[in-house]
């Protein structure tokens, strides 16, 4: 969904063909683990359903090119993804595509959704605080079992704690992009 | 009615010509007893250093409102900076007479409000409470990171705060020691009803609160209970099983 969504705001961006879309795509989202075939699919199903149409095509008969453009009915579609909550996989599902595609108008709700998911980790956290009983420390059967449920335990919020950092730091950057912005706009006018 | 309760407050610090909002309009409450630890990274830095500060009475917010116990202290912090009377600064450093004992040193606190025996007499028992009894003779330098720790708690407690103010407590420890000197400080802060503050860069060494919250670029994210739960904040709560 997230590909395919993705691929239709590149398409809103300027239309493209095929092999340049999925050019653009894996320059916006780096480390992608997507082959370009991917781009194919996508680019079928958001026609059949209308959202882009072939505008045309160009190159010579064994090396085809289709362009594609958005219709008013994908635009509409896109933004109402842009505008639902992300998946909590912070900056791997479907955040990270909206943050690779956006633009300076939409960053305010991914600011707004960078939040909710910091909170979702902090949730998560809070479930697994509390004191968990003494270590064991000096009882050589049981030694091992509490410390092991710790460590565990630690590593679980390790991860979490990273998910909230990459959110802190894109927050930051957009915040940053938005204040750049309106100081130029200062300026200019 | 909460022990410790912050609307609204911001703080900024000018760097040059640059301003820097360390705190945007940070708002949450702290219970009597209860355990709360704010993550910030290494460049939310000075937000939870003056956040610490500003709840313990030695820096001014710029805007806002801090209750504690009743009191709006952003009018005393206006007034005059000083550590709030109620409130407990862990500190870091030793005593600056290298040969004074450690039961001295815990009792230091003190030694403008008591007699000097009654000072001792609440310092060893201050050093009891934290399992630290044996080093009331020890000085500064023959102590291993751990100990030093445990008597700066001591030091801390030994007023009896209504709030203790923690930054970064312990760094230097492994693991096994924070996990022990957390676990000892979410005990104390429960059987006095004694509330914890503390910031610490690492999230896994606030697994023993009862709640983390998150300090970046000045702005604070709460966890939802906290947000949604308008008077009611239930805790200790069970603990919950690891995914």
């Amino acid at each position: 969904m997230s590909v395919k969504m993705a691929v239709l705001g590149l398409v809103i961006e300027r239309p493209g063909y095929g092999y340049e879309l999925a050019q653009r795509l894996h320059e916006r989202v780096e480390g992608l683990q997507l082959s370009e075939s991917a781009v194919y699919p996508a680019l079928d199903s958001l026609s059949k359903a209308e959202w882009i149409r072939q505008r045309g095509r160009t190159g010579r008969a064994h090396v085809q090119r289709i362009w594609y453009e958005p219709t008013p009915e994908g635009v509409v579609r896109f933004d109402e993804w842009m505008a639902t909550p992300s998946d909590l996989v912070p900056l791997r599902g479907s955040l990270r595509f909206k943050i690779a595609i956006a633009t300076l108008a939409q960053l305010p709700k991914l600011i707004e959704d960078t939040r909710e998911q910091e909170q979702a980790c902090l949730d998560q956290i809070e479930r697994l605080t509390g004191d968990h009983g003494p270590l064991g420390i000096g009882d050589p059967d049981a030694e091992w079992a509490p410390t092991g449920r710790l460590v565990l335990r630690r590593t679980d919020v390790k991860l979490l704690q990273a998910q909230i950092e990459a959110l802190q730091e894109a927050r930051a950057e957009m915040k940053r992009a938005l204040r750049r912005h309106a100081a130029r706009t200062a300026r200019s006018s | 009615m909460p022990l410790l309760s912050l609307d609204r407050v911001s703080k900024r610090y000018w760097r040059g010509r640059h301003e820097i909002v360390v705190l945007d309009e940070v708002s949450f409450d702290l219970e009597a007893g209860e355990f709360a630890a704010i993550f910030g990274q290494r460049s939310s830095g000075p937000g939870t250093r003056a956040l610490l500060r500003i709840v313990a009475g030695i820096e001014p917010a710029d805007s806002g409102r801090v209750t504690f116990a009743g009191e709006d202290i952003t009018a005393r912090a206006r007034a005059r900076l000083s550590l709030h009377p109620r409130v407990g600064w862990l500190r870091r450093t030793g005593p600056f007479l290298p040969s004074m004992e450690m039961l001295e040193y815990v009792a230091l606190p003190l030694l403008d409000k008591v007699p000097y025996p009654e000072a001792l007499r609440r310092a060893t028992r201050a050093l009891t409470r934290i399992r630290a009894d044996e080093l009331a003779r020890a000085t500064w330098r023959e102590m291993s990171d751990p100990e030093r720790t445990s008597v700066m708690i001591a030091q801390a407690l030994v007023r009896e705060p209504a709030l203790l103010i923690a930054d970064d407590p312990t760094s230097g420890l492994s693991v096994q020691e924070r996990e022990t000197t957390l676990g000892l400080l979410r005990a104390i802060a429960e059987e006095q009803d004694m509330a914890v503050l503390m910031a610490v860069p690492d999230v896994p060494d606030m697994l023993r609160s009862h709640t983390v919250m998150s300090l970046s670029d000045g702005e604070m994210i709460v966890p939802t209970r906290r947000r949604a739960g308008a008077d009611v904040i239930d805790f200790p709560r069970e603990r919950g099983e690891s995914a």
